[in-house]
């Protein structure tokens, strides 16, 4: 990642990777591959628009194939108005609800996989 | 370089990211790089189903170009045929170079 | 539209691509996407930039009942697109007047 893109060094920042999840944590370094370093990292889970674990990941390195996106998140209002809406839950439990939903996509899937599926899954 | 080139003479203009995983981004162009990574100022996460986490984002978002499937520019601040003749201008020095290989 | 392949015409297969400039041309992508559209720029990545984009994308299902395949068709219009090369299979100029691919 050239400088003019990464603007949010020390800034509290959301990473997206590429298996669908998000971090939250401080931006402490970038490299030339996009390879990010976060302090003090949070993996936010929300499942079905209603309930929501923060899981405590420490000091994470993200290999830069794997994120999607980055970007500052620093308005503290904007963030409790979000988790306002959610129901915080523990770790053990958000999981066993991501179960439930992925059983259900999975079922999903079943249904409108392609007789010749490209070659890739579609996915990034 | 060639399309670095092209998106840079959009910065500034208002987009729209469309990522493989569907997922569209609307946001000012800020910068792009040789990997055609790209930093939107003002993001807005135009897809109805989209994670609701993404709406933490607050100004600007940097995004790995290797994601991105389309980015939708706006018709009226492209030239097309300036584009067409800088591609020929290209290739034409790419093949020169090759020839002289 | 023609061209002689060899040498002093066209060498490469990224050649072909420079005849079609301002044509239309077809183009298919990863994930069951087409795109029919005119051609302003390429590069040997074959990232694209089309414009007067129709893009087709097949969907299908599978009934769970008579496991019959529905195949649906979503189309949309792009007015102007970069298309990022990782994706695209192939792209073919159109031939002009009867839509035939070369």
């Amino acid at each position: 990642m050239s400088d003019a893109l990464v603007d949010d060094l020390d800034k509290r920042v959301l990473v997206y990777l590429r298996d669908g999840r998000f971090f939250l944590g401080y931006l402490r370094s970038f490299d030339q591959y996009g390879n990010l370093t976060l302090e003090d990292a949070t993996e936010r889970v929300v499942v079905n628009d209603e309930a929501f674990a923060d899981i405590p990941r420490g000091l994470q390195v993200f290999r830069g194939e794997n994120v999607v996106l980055f970007g500052a998140v620093d308005s503290e209002q904007r963030e409790l108005e979000f988790l306002r809406k959610l129901r915080r839950v523990t770790e053990e439990e958000i999981r066993r609800m991501e179960q439930a939903v992925a059983e259900d996509h999975a079922a999903l899937r079943r249904r409108e996989r392609l007789e010749w599926p490209a070659f890739d899954d579609g996915a990034l | 370089m060639f399309f670095t080139a092209i998106l840079r003479t959009l910065i500034g203009e208002d987009i729209t990211v469309e990522l493989k995983n569907d997922l569209s981004i609307r946001g000012r162009l800020e910068a792009v790089d040789q990997y055609l990574n790209v930093r939107l100022a003002q993001v807005q996460v135009h897809t109805a189903a989209a994670p609701p986490v993404l709406q933490l984002l607050h100004g600007s978002c940097t995004v790995r170009g290797s994601c991105i499937r389309y980015i939708h520019l706006p018709v009226e601040k492209v030239d097309t045929e300036l584009l067409q003749e800088a591609t020929r201008r290209v290739a034409a020095a790419t093949k020169e170079t090759q020839t002289m290989k | 539209m023609s061209f002689t392949v060899g040498k002093g015409q066209l060498e490469e297969p990224v050649e072909l691509l420079r005849i079609a400039l301002d044509e239309r041309v077809f183009v298919k992508l990863k994930g069951d996407r087409e795109l029919v559209g005119t051609l302003h720029a390429y590069d040997q990545h074959l990232n694209l930039i089309i414009s007067d984009a129709e893009e087709t994308l097949q969907k299908a299902e599978l009934d769970e009942e008579t496991y019959e395949q529905i195949v649906r068709q979503e189309r949309r219009k792009l007015q102007l697109v970069y298309v990022r090369g990782d994706t695209v299979f192939l792209v073919s100029p159109l031939l002009r007047h009867t839509g035939t691919f070369l």
